[in-house]
């Protein structure tokens, strides 16, 4: 079997989650005896810009992957800011307000004809994530082949027209989370058959030692740990403020530990907060392990490594009510509590910090869920019996 | 879904996207409604934004802050007169960084029941 993934960006320092869930979805693959190309642009990721070809064209090895990138288009963005502004603000753009927005959201016309000169050779092309030209329009070449793991989110992108078409033509679509599969069924009517849950892989055998971590930054106090972006979009504000109303209704050394990057969202840090930012991934595993509770606040995640993380370093989560991503992942589980308002922050954390039974009963039982769910076999397995089958 | 045997035109796919890129015309310079609408959009966000860097909210006024903007998100809603002056007035005061917490509490209730008004206004 051959496949190839087609996305706008790729590399080891390519930021973004959908990026990484490429990367680490095809390289499993590849090592699974499928041999796996990548078809991505010379761009290097978002943030470097839609059209700075920083890589060379060409074809490279990435481990067992084989990399051939080609030039993207570098068009006149001028019509660009103004329609994206006016999608995140919930605006309808008409068609041909579309098409301009879309062909200036990464596009490689190298890209569209390599795959259409080299369709036969391949049985699968892989495409992600939803809303970029090679996605929209790379679709179109192969649709009875072409499976999209769009990486969706509710936000106004997922409602353009050309994203309903790509969606409607696909074979297959690919969810990484169940509240992910509801909401397109929900907005493209796209029924099991077609839509299938299949979740990301996870690295089960990390390693973690929390007297390490205690040793390392000098912490002797119990905290309560976040790990992420430390900024508004993943609601790192909330977590901090609810924290410092409980620490004063429960006086006593419990800390915040926050690690991760980007700037903090609050002017000045309470002093029970301790900011580590960057880490390495090793001192953010070793901190899952010395944590009495990893809390992740965001309201808008896709997957959320972290929390599986914390599962496997045996520390049990708690989640905000409503991310139905994470909610989900918890309630499924058993591996944790969610909140909502202060007083559910504040119940919620207490039972967790002083029931120690219930909170090692809640990592096992997330620890497992994980196993169950998200090895990287088990989702091998599922991407080979379910999605690349033509029954 | 096309029929497996359906070939498509990588060509004619091509061309789209030469089409979309060629056009540089900006969108809808002439529609006031729209820019309005686009500018008390971006007030809203810049109003959570603010209001939540600066960590002067509690976490009750930040919710009733996503419930404000939620059905402001809707068709329905955008159909409504929302530029009236005492919704952009609301909106400049939370934006002020010397507003303090009680000050945005009571406008955003001002705001709430504005916005409360106009949708039985207009009977949606």
């Amino acid at each position: 079997m051959r496949v190839a993934f087609v996305c706008p960006f790729f590399g080891k320092h390519a930021a973004g989650g959908a990026e990484f869930a490429a990367r680490s979805v095809a390289q499993h693959l590849a090592e699974s005896g499928i041999a796996v190309d990548i078809l991505t642009t010379c761009l290097r990721d978002l943030p470097h810009g839609l059209t700075n070809n920083m890589h060379p064209p060409g074809v490279s090895q990435d481990g067992p992957l084989t990399v051939r990138r080609f030039k993207a288009e570098t068009p006149i963005m001028a019509p660009f800011d103004v329609l994206n502004d006016s999608i995140i603000d919930g605006g309808t753009l008409t068609p041909r307000e579309e098409l301009q927005f879309m062909s200036r959201n990464v596009n490689s016309l190298d890209l569209l004809r390599y795959m259409g000169d080299h369709e036969a050779d391949y049985d699968w092309f892989c495409f992600i994530p939803y809303l970029f030209g090679t996605t929209c329009f790379g679709v179109r070449v192969a649709p009875e082949k072409s499976v999209m793991i769009p990486c969706l989110h509710d936000e106004g992108y997922a409602r353009l027209g050309m994203v309903h078409e790509a969606m409607a033509n696909v074979r297959r679509v690919v969810f990484n989370a169940e509240a992910e599969q509801r909401f397109a069924r929900a907005t493209y009517g796209i029924d099991e058959d077609r839509g299938i849950y299949v979740g990301l892989g996870v690295d089960t055998d990390i390693e973690s030692d929390g007297d390490r971590f205690r040793r390392r930054f000098g912490i002797d106090d119990p905290f309560v740990l976040y790990a992420g972006r430390r900024d508004t979009t993943k609601n790192v504000h909330t977590l901090i403020a609810q924290f410092e109303r409980y620490k004063q209704d429960h006086p006593g050394p419990l800390k915040l530990v926050l690690i991760g990057p980007a700037d903090l969202p609050v002017a000045t840090v309470p002093d029970d907060v301790i900011d580590l930012g960057f880490v390495s991934p090793q001192e953010k595993h070793d901190a899952y392990a010395a944590a009495e509770v990893f809390c992740q606040p965001s309201l808008n995640e896709s997957f959320s490594y972290v929390i599986m993380e914390a599962w496997l370093c045996g520390t049990p989560c708690l989640v905000h009510e409503r991310c139905e991503v994470t909610h989900d992942h918890v309630v499924r589980s058993g591996g944790g509590l969610y909140f909502d308002s202060e007083a559910d922050f504040q119940a919620a954390l207490n039972r967790l910090l002083t029931d120690s039974e219930l909170s090692r009963q809640m990592a096992d039982a997330g620890r497992r869920y994980v196993f169950e769910n998200f090895s990287w076999e088990r989702i091998v397995q599922r991407f080979r019996d379910e999605v690349f089958t033509q029954a | 879904m096309p029929e497996p045997d359906t070939k498509p035109d990588v060509d004619a796919i091509m061309e789209e996207v030469r089409q979309g890129m060629q056009d540089t015309d900006m969108p809808r310079p002439d529609d006031s409604d729209e820019a309005d609408r686009r500018e008390l959009r971006a007030s809203l966000r810049k109003a959570t934004e603010t209001a939540s860097v600066l960590g002067r909210c509690s976490g009750s006024m930040r919710g009733k802050l996503c419930k404000l903007l939620a059905p402001l998100a809707l068709p329905v809603v955008e159909q409504l007169n929302l530029h009236h002056a005492a919704v952009v007035t609301a909106l400049k005061h939370i934006r002020r960084p010397g507003t303090d917490a009680e000050d945005i509490e009571e406008r955003l209730s001002r705001l709430e029941a504005e916005i409360e008004a106009l949708k039985q206004e207009k009977g949606s």
